[in-house]
């Protein structure tokens, strides 16, 4: 049995998962601004990952980072090695899927918060980046952290867009949710029934601490 | 205490959806009583002063300190105003402490220890130095605006704008406290504005009255003879 995906996904997600986490807060907090332009059509953009099928976020996600994209020449111009089917693109397909949750979460939390208590923060002599990470962030905090908590869960169980972006190689992009599928393929329902209870498992207890830190209210 | 002492002058113009707020008023130091019926403008005019909103036109200064200015571009942005703001919610931190909660707006050039300090004096001055640990949602109606005084008054504040924040409150807690804020008010000697509804809490506290009717000043002078004229 060889755990190398597991460690991997865990490796992409987490990675995936902080990514998401400074974008998502940041692009959930400029959609709580009232006169952003163009709000309702940003939030669509940035959400519609949620729905739209892998394959679809996979084409967008190899025509802007792909190796004769902008971004990809650029990249690889840098780095000398290419984003798409690399680590790099395994992470790329995670965060794109992981952002929108935290995106809603995020701006449903930071909106939630008391406008009063942040312009209280600004008389008492806070700058607004000040009065956001004493007063706003952590007053939304709970909502975001379990949003964190499914955004590594939604990272960590990818397979579609990673598949498209970072393809299927054992040791570099072979993520768990892909090696199932490999282990299923070639007859190994062992090394597959490992893998699935062990991603089950990391999954439903994921849910369960969200469902908690959504139950208590209180601060 | 009989230097002179900088009013704080406010030109106002400001549409807000079918509300408009003109008004030219001085505010000295002591207690100026901002009397009015609710949606006459006073807590607009309290934002645009703290810098909260942004007047359409107009000007706002202490004394020689020009806060804001619409025909010179100048918007001096909240957090450098100065103005301690006590709101009607009181808008304590709930996730906080009380002595956190007046440490806030301690000026941060200070120490954290002296900050502390300071804070833990302020608010043994106004009798709730032994809630210091405690949440504001565990605190009274009564310790929880005793601990928003004192969080106004640990930021050495340059005015101080009160937004009827008695309002929730039963008659003697209201007398104990104006009784505290007046107190406070002349230690402090920085220009006070006052929204109250109350006639009893504006004769306590009130050196003057401006009274706000639809967006204008439409009389200002002491207390009792505009309440007077009110009744």
């Amino acid at each position: 049995m060889d755990f190398a995906p597991l460690l991997l996904s865990l490796e992409i997600a987490a990675i995936a998962t902080a990514i998401s986490a400074v974008i998502g807060v940041a692009v959930g907090l400029a959609l709580t601004a009232r006169r952003l332009p163009a709000r309702d059509l940003f939030d669509v953009v940035i959400t519609a990952p949620m729905v739209l099928p892998p394959t679809v976020l996979g084409y967008y996600l190899l025509v802007t980072i792909g190796r004769s994209s902008l971004l990809g020449r650029t990249f690889e111009h840098l780095f000398g090695s290419s984003i798409v089917f690399t680590r790099t693109g395994a992470v790329c397909a995670a965060t794109v899927g992981a952002i929108p949750i935290v995106v809603k979460s995020s701006r449903a939390a930071l909106d939630g918060v008391d406008r009063t208590l942040v312009r209280a923060a600004r008389t008492l002599g806070a700058s607004a980046t000040r009065a956001f990470f004493t007063v706003q962030l952590p007053l939304a905090g709970r909502p975001i952290v379990a949003s964190l908590m499914l955004a590594f869960a939604r990272s960590l169980g990818d397979f579609g867009v990673t598949l498209m972006v970072a393809g299927d190689i054992p040791g570099e992009t072979q993520t768990a949710s892909l090696a199932i599928y490999d282990a299923i393929q070639a007859h190994r329902d062992a090394d597959a029934l490992v893998m699935v209870t062990i991603l089950t498992v990391a999954g439903s207890g994921i849910l369960y601490v969200v469902n908690k830190l959504g139950g208590e209210t209180d601060v | 205490m009989s230097e002179a002492v900088a009013s704080l002058t406010a030109r106002v113009n400001l549409v807000h959806a079918a509300f408009r707020l003109d008004v030219d008023v001085a505010f000295p130091a002591g207690v100026t009583i901002v009397f009015g019926p609710s949606g006459s403008g006073k807590s607009t005019l309290l934002s645009a002063i703290a810098g909260l909103s942004r007047p359409d036109q107009g000007r706002i200064a202490l004394g020689d300190e020009v806060w804001f200015d619409s025909s010179a571009r100048v918007h001096l942005p909240v957090e450098r105003r100065k103005v301690a703001v006590v709101f009607q919610s009181l808008a304590l931190f709930p996730h906080m402490t009380a002595l956190a909660n007046v440490e806030y707006g301690v000026d941060r050039a200070l120490p954290r220890a002296a900050r502390r300090d300071h804070a833990r004096a302020t608010l043994a001055r106004f009798r709730v130095g032994h809630l210091e640990d405690r949440r504001p949602r565990t605190l009274s109606g009564g310790e929880a605006q005793r601990v928003a005084l004192a969080r106004a008054l640990a930021m050495s504040p340059r005015a101080l704008l009160l937004d009827e924040p008695f309002s929730a409150l039963d008659q003697d807690l209201r007398r104990a406290l104006c009784v505290d804020v007046r107190a406070m008010v002349d230690d402090l000697h920085v220009p006070v504005l006052h929204i109250t509804h109350n006639h009893e809490e504006a004769r306590a506290l009130g050196d003057r009255m401006v009274r706000v009717q639809a967006g204008r000043v439409v009389a200002t002078g002491p207390v009792d003879d505009l309440l007077e004229g009110a009744a």
